[in-house]
This record gives C-alpha cells, sequence and structure tokens, in this order.
C-alpha cells in the first residue's frame, strides 16, 4: 500500500496515474476469522481499522451486503459536531470531533476536512431554554456554544433574509458551536477501508449475512452469508437500521426503532454560506459543499420505515420551512434526493454494548451517526478487543435499559 | 400522498395525523419477571414488512385508531386485514 505524497503524487504523475495501487484488497474469503464485522460503513471499517492499530488484532473480516461505504455513510449531511446535553454524551462526542481533526493525517488520505461552526437559529424561547442549557452544560466538559444576537447572526450569513419581526416565527437569538466541521463522507469509509487493509483486515463486498449462528452452549459461532457460513468467536453488528433484522435471526431484540431520514441537493452556486445553519424549531438544516450544493435536511418520516428515499410531504415541508428562513433560495433548482433508514433507541441515544449472546456485539442507535464514526469505531474497537466497554462508552451499554437508567438526548437531535 | 382511514373521517392526508409508534402487547401482571417486564417496557417491534400503529388524528377530529401499515410499501390494511 502505496504512501500518499506529494513525492507519490509527482511520481504517478510520470506513469500518468495509471498506476495508483488499489485502496483495499481483496482476498478470497476464508471459514473462519478472530472477528467478523457484519457492515462496511463508517462505524464497521472504524471499527476494523482501530482493531488492527491500537489492539493488534487483524485476523478479522468486514462483510458488507452491498458495496463498501454505500450505505448512510454516503447518504448523511457531513455534520460532526458534539453540542449534545448530557454528562455522559459530551465527552464521547468530544472525542470524536478531535479523532476527525487528525483523521486525515492518521489514515494518510484527504479527507477535505473544514472546520466550520454551525449556528443555530433559535425562534422560539422553549429552545432558547434548552440550547442555553446546553451552552452551559458543553462549557463543563469543553464543546463550546457560544451565544450571538440577530444582528451577529445576519452579518455572518448574510444569505439569512427571513425570520423578520412580522413573520410567523421571527428569530431571537442565535448559537454558535465553534468546533463543529464537515468533510468527504466517502473518505472516511475509504481512508479507514484503505488504512485496515494495510494492516491485514479482509474486506468482502457483496457478502450478505443472512442469519447469525450460535453454538449449541449459546455463544455466537458465525454467520451464515450468500458465499457460505463463516465462523468467528466475536462477531459486532454494525449496520445501522437493520441492526433489529439481523440480531433477530439470533432470537435477540433490542430496543431500536428504525426511520427513513432524507435530504437533497441544490444546483450548486457561488460560495455562499460559509458554515452550517441548523434551524431546530423548523426541522431544517443545511450547509454548502466545496462544489456550491447546497446540501439540505429535513425531518425525518413520522412512522417506522426501512425506504432509502424521501417522502414526497417531508421534502415540502423542509423546502416550505427553508423558504420562510431563506427566500432568496425560491430560485434554486434542487437536484437529487435520497434518504436512509437510522435506528434510534427512545433516549435517542447510541449503543455500543455486548449482548445476552456471549460474543456478540451490536453497535447501532446511531441516528445520525456520522459524527461520532471516529469515536464509535474507537470504542467499539476497545469492547471486541478487551471485553470491557472503554470508559467514553460505558454509559452507553445496553444495562442502561435493564436499570432504566436512560440518557434522554431527543431534542439534540434531528429526532423529535 | 399517503392517505390514512379516519374511522370518524374517511381517508384523510397523512400530514393532519400523528404517529404513535407501535401498539404493545398487553400489559403484564404483577407476577411478571424483571427481564419480562423490561421487555415489555422497553423494546418495541421493528418489522421489515407490516407493522401495527397508533396514530392520532391530531389535526382532525382527534380519534385515536390503529392500523397496519407495510414499513417498506407505506401499503394500509386496518387491523382486521381489510384493505383501505
Amino acid at each position: 500500500m502505496g504512501k500518499f505524497s506529494a513525492f507519490s503524487l509527482a511520481w504517478n504523475a510520470l506513469s500518468h496515474h495509471r498506476n495508483w495501487p488499489r485502496y483495499w484488497k481483496n482476498p478470497p474469503l476464508a471459514k473462519k476469522y478472530d472477528v467478523l464485522i457484519i457492515g462496511a460503513g463508517g462505524h464497521g471499517l472504524a471499527t476494523a481499522h482501530y482493531l488492527a492499530k491500537n489492539h493488534g488484532i487483524t485476523n478479522v473480516a468486514v462483510l458488507e451486503k452491498g458495496w463498501l461505504g454505500g450505505g448512510n455513510i454516503a447518504r448523511n449531511t457531513v455534520t460532526i459536531r458534539s453540542n449534545y446535553l448530557r454528562d455522559e454524551s459530551i465527552p464521547f462526542f468530544v472525542k470524536s470531533v478531535s479523532l476527525f481533526e487528525g483523521l486525515a493525517k492518521d489514515l494518510n488520505f484527504n479527507l477535505m476536512y473544514s472546520k466550520r461552526s454551525m449556528i443555530d437559529v433559535v425562534q422560539t424561547y422553549p429552545k432558547m431554554r434548552e440550547i442555553r442549557r446546553r451552552m452551559m452544560n458543553g462549557y463543563l466538559h469543553g464543546s463550546s456554544y457560544s451565544s450571538i444576537d440577530v444582528a451577529e447572526l445576519r452579518r455572518r450569513v448574510p444569505a439569512l433574509t427571513g425570520g423578520g419581526p412580522d413573520t410567523r416565527l421571527p428569530i431571537i437569538g442565535a448559537m454558535v458551536h465553534k468546533e463543529a466541521a464537515v468533510c468527504r463522507h466517502d473518505g472516511v469509509a475509504w481512508g479507514y477501508a484503505r488504512s485496515a487493509s494495510s494492516r491485514g483486515v479482509e474486506i468482502h463486498q457483496h457478502t450478505e449475512v443472512k442469519s447469525l449462528l450460535r453454538d449449541t452452549d449459546g455463544t455466537i459461532k458465525g454467520v451464515e452469508t450468500n458465499r457460505g457460513t463463516v465462523l468467528a468467536d466475536k462477531v459486532a453488528v454494525v449496520v445501522s437500521g437493520h441492526t433489529t433484522t439481523i440480531t433477530e435471526t439470533a432470537g435477540l431484540r433490542l430496543p431500536v426503532k428504525s426511520f427513513n431520514l432524507a435530504a437533497f441537493v441544490s444546483e450548486p452556486v457561488k460560495p455562499l454560506i460559509d458554515v452550517i445553519v441548523n434551524c431546530p424549531d423548523l426541522g431544517v438544516y443545511l450547509n454548502q459543499s466545496d462544489k456550491g450544493e447546497l446540501v439540505i435536511g429535513g425531518a425525518p418520516d413520522a412512522g417506522q420505515s426501512f425506504r432509502r428515499d424521501i417522502k414526497q410531504t417531508v421534502f415540502e415541508d423542509a423546502v416550505v420551512t427553508m423558504l420562510e428562513l431563506f427566500p432568496a433560495f425560491r430560485r434554486l433548482k434542487l437536484l437529487r434526493q435520497w434518504g436512509g433508514v437510522l435506528d434510534i433507541a427512545h433516549d435517542a441515544t447510541p449503543i455500543i454494548s455486548a449482548t445476552d449472546i456471549p460474543g456478540l456485539f451490536v453497535s447501532c442507535g446511531w441516528w445520525g451517526g456520522f459524527k461520532a464514526v471516529p469515536a464509535g469505531g474507537y470504542t467499539l474497537a476497545h469492547l471486541i478487543a478487551t471485553g470491557q466497554p472503554h470508559d467514553l462508552a460505558a454509559p452507553f451499554t445496553l444495562n442502561r435499559f435493564r436499570h432504566l437508567d436512560f440518557i434522554v438526548e431527543s431534542g439534540t437531535t434531528t429526532a423529535r | 400522498m399517503l392517505t390514512l382511514p379516519c374511522p370518524f373521517c374517511g381517508q384523510r392526508d397523512e400530514t393532519e395525523f400523528a404517529n404513535a409508534g407501535p401498539t404493545k402487547p398487553p400489559r403484564p401482571d404483577a407476577k411478571v419477571t424483571d427481564s419480562d417486564w423490561i421487555d415489555w417496557l422497553t423494546v418495541p417491534v421493528n418489522p421489515i414488512g407490516y407493522v401495527e400503529e397508533k396514530w392520532w388524528h391530531a389535526k382532525g377530529c382527534g380519534k385515536w385508531f390503529t392500523l397496519n401499515r407495510h414499513t417498506v410499501t407505506h401499503d394500509v390494511t386496518t387491523t382486521d386485514g381489510q384493505s383501505t
């Protein structure tokens, strides 16, 4: 695996860039591994990377039903942030944000990481109170969140011309989260895959896990795939919205429900917005990509769903509410729309946990899990390697449901 | 546009309704074990297929009702299997 550098770029230019090495190898599928990771998305590949890098466990296979990085890692709105509410959550996401900051160097892969602040546009007093509470908790844990007035907001986001005093929901203030960033989401999957593969991890695409296999003593034995049986003593299910679909094949039910969350992009325009704008009272958020497209997300579809498209009503709601604040966007053409299947527990906090089935681990309930990819992989790898939850993720086990000790984050995500 | 069958108003636009999640099995009695109780309390059904769920005609007549909806096709049938 060659190292990417200015020198390798110049060297490969001599052969017209025809001889770049492949990012990851395609070895044949073996009968047995030490660890199986189901799902080659952000969290699965990050877990494989940290298993190899931090714990020296390299006899690992990542099994993927479709193609690498084709699920929610390709379907998110790339926002990296840590403005959560609870003492248990904030340090975890602060860690994730800091891992993202050094990730391009760690993976030797250009992730086009761009730190650019997120601004919450506040239009109701209950939201203002909620967000100020988060600001104070953020101070305790090193996640910055600071209040700005409406004039400063309009100076920083000139395109925001709506929400004046005569409108339905006048803007009453705003909150800036300085650590927020965006980066190339596909690059995160490719970078982790390349790094894991170079350390000996195998990635098998188009290998669909049909069911989990249990030994006679109840422990996990391996998985049944469309390419035959693969054995392993440890199996991690990292498949976002389809987690329950997989675990129920071994009789394990989990406290999560799956929903559809969708996004869409406009035609590319000149640089217009250099921050991530989140409008929690309207349920719409947007940022501008490097190509100039506005990436716009809305609220989730109301009922449980396993669809990967956007519902017309959700789409219309997001557009109509966005135009209240950004009336000039009326003339933008919208180019593409897509959706993803996300799972969420009713306290909206993720689950990184061993399960009642010895050897079976789950990482689920992420809702928008992109921001958590490095820390999620880091802590899941620790759990798989040592059998003990990492300190940062210790509150996120399934035990919190057993003890009804919930970490209620509803309201700090788009799930409300 | 998805429409839902309100028992009082008939077929109405889905935007008038609030989803209240999947229905639960009957509440266990006091002799239930801890693990079964936690299971009943926290674990919802999450099928790829029909889910029996509650809806509230919040922006209409206020009626609560139950129906079966497919989580992939959004096909809706009433709980006694009638197509709507």
